[in-house]
């Protein structure tokens, strides 16, 4: 009679879990971030140049489409923009936290459950 | 040949069905008898089993083989398990007996080396679901869940 204990390479489930999460978070990044990211990205940049004094063509152009001043298009943009990298400091920290959970997993079951927790 | 009003002709249609030597069928089809010389095997290795009457496959054709001549269906691999849940603490063992001697064993897929047939006492210290694999040629490939908790 043949006896065999039966495992599992944990390594590889937990590289291939990594894989699940990493294109999980990557998802909701794009999704945090928007199709018109490259757009806020400047706009953002140069509403810290106009609040300092200088003028954006970008946002000058902007403003007076919707009837506001430069500068106070200057704070709504930068006020967007630390909503936003509030929402991605958010994910970060959770892809960190679930990264330390994949590691410490003793089992598949567990490296099961930290995906479950983050919805990969 | 069939003789009707002073006529002789052929039967309407043969069958065939490719095989390999294990009497693993590939695919069939049929024709008229008097162009068959023309039919041969697509892969090379294989053979012809020409057939007067049509074979009937229902299912796909893993599901046959050839057996004396005609196509069947392959046989039900029937395993004994002794238990399908264990405890994960490398002590505790499900049983699986009644594996044919030739049978490949894949333990997640992965082949068991040297295993003789027989019977197969699987333990572990590892919580986690495996698949176990049976395959044994012509049975139909049998599978078994074994959850260590």
């Amino acid at each position: 009679m043949t006896r065999h204990s039966l495992s599992k390479d944990m390594p590889a489930m937990r590289a291939a879990a990594r894989d699940k999460l990493e294109l999980d978070f990557a998802v909701r990044l794009a999704v945090i971030l928007g199709p018109a990211a490259p757009v806020h990205l400047r706009k953002a940049m140069e509403a810290e140049r106009v609040l300092q004094g200088a003028s954006s063509i970008l946002l000058a152009t902007e403003a007076r489409a919707r009837g506001l001043d430069e500068s106070a298009l200057a704070r709504l943009v930068i006020e967007r923009a630390e909503r936003q990298a509030k929402q991605i400091a958010s994910l970060e920290v959770e892809r960190q936290e679930a990264q330390v959970g994949i590691e410490a997993a003793t089992n598949p079951a567990e490296i099961e459950a930290v995906l479950f927790e983050h919805g990969a | 040949m069939t003789e009707e009003a002073g006529f002789s002709y052929p039967p309407a249609t043969v069958y065939w069905v490719e095989t390999d030597e294990a009497g693993r069928v590939y695919m069939h089809g049929m024709c008229q008898p008097n162009v068959a010389h023309r039919y041969a095997p697509l892969v090379a290795g294989r053979e012809l089993l020409w057939l007067m009457d049509a074979p009937s496959f229902d299912r796909d054709l893993e599901f046959y083989h050839v057996e004396d001549g005609f196509p069947v269906s392959r046989p039900v691999l029937l395993l004994q398990v002794s238990k399908t849940e264990i405890a994960a603490d490398d002590t505790d063992a499900a049983v699986i007996s009644g594996i044919p001697p030739g049978a490949t064993l894949l333990l997640d897929g992965v082949a068991l080396d040297e295993f003789a047939g027989g019977s197969v006492t699987l333990t572990s210290s590892l919580p986690a679901v495996y698949q176990i694999r049976v395959e044994c040629w012509p049975y139909l490939p049998s599978e078994v869940e074994v959850v260590a908790r």
